[in-house]
């Protein structure tokens, strides 16, 4: 009697064990003290799927260390040019009355600079991320751009571009 | 011969586009500091920024003894009566040319 009653109590907790996790629940694995990891086991009518769940990963943010300049898609901002810029798109007298006064240009050259004061302002536009090069290239491409897009002479076009240069390298201490 | 700027000049000569861009710089920022006298600590520290490889003061009262060793110091090898005389023509720190080409002996 007494080993039917202990075969019967064995069977029936196998019987427990085997076939109450198919009963439509899921199932948890629990994770071990050291396991970070849960995995999920739940019951499809056809097939055990499976799917891990990895906790998501921070991705470090990739920050400018202090004192260097922020880095833009296609170079480095040059504050400079687009203070020069804006103020020769405004009409040019800040920048064409200080390079008369300074005696950088003559008078000849001043007054071509002023009437091409907006163009000359929106084409500058185009160095506004050459960073510490923005001087040297305006001084290289602009008078080319003025002798195909003006009717200006070459030496004039050479002056506007010289005083634009110096703008924008004394940008600091002129205009801010 | 009429068409020739002071650039085309100074490259005709070999003088580096970074040569070119440094006498400019002093020239303009020498005419600049006459104006600006309280601004000179800050107009030479720019200098050096822009130019961190060449040797210059920018001074008021340059003198044109001064300006040809500042070519000199930096390996450029120009005339500088020459030089000043072009920038002078061209109508570039006309004032700054006449003060430094009447010292000349």
């Amino acid at each position: 009697m007494f080993k039917k009653s202990i075969v019967l109590l064995t069977s029936s907790a196998l019987a427990f064990s085997i076939f109450l996790p198919f009963g439509g629940s899921e199932l948890y694995a629990k994770a071990s003290s050291n396991n970070d990891v849960a995995v999920e086991v739940s019951k499809n009518d056809e097939n055990l799927k499976t799917s891990v769940i990895v906790p998501e990963i921070e991705q470090p943010s990739i920050t400018p260390e202090v004192g260097q300049p922020s880095i833009e898609p296609y170079g480095v901002k040059s504050k400079a040019v687009v203070k020069v810029a804006q103020l020769l798109k405004a009409g040019g007298d800040e920048v064409i009355d200080l390079a008369k006064a300074f005696n950088i240009i003559d008078n000849a050259t001043a007054k071509t600079f002023k009437n091409n004061s907006k163009k000359i302002g929106n084409y500058l536009d185009k160095f506004e991320n050459a960073g510490d090069d923005a001087a040297n290239m305006v001084r290289t491409q602009l008078p080319v751009w003025l002798k195909e897009n003006t009717r200006m002479s070459k030496g004039v076009a050479e002056n506007i571009s010289i005083a634009v240069a110096w703008a924008i390298r004394g940008a600091d201490w002129l205009f801010f | 011969m009429g068409n020739e700027t002071v650039t085309d000049w100074l490259a005709k000569n070999m003088i580096s586009d970074e040569n070119i861009n440094f006498i400019e710089t002093v020239l303009t920022f020498t005419s600049s500091v006459k104006m600006l006298a309280e601004k000179q600590t800050l107009i030479n520290r720019n200098l050096q920024s822009l130019f961190p490889n060449k040797k210059a003061m920018i001074k008021p009262d340059l003198t044109y003894q001064q300006f040809t060793q500042i070519l000199k110091d930096n390996d450029i090898e120009v005339n500088p009566v020459e030089l000043l005389n072009k920038y002078r023509s061209q109508g570039v720190c006309v004032e700054l040319c006449d003060e430094l080409l009447i010292q000349v002996k």
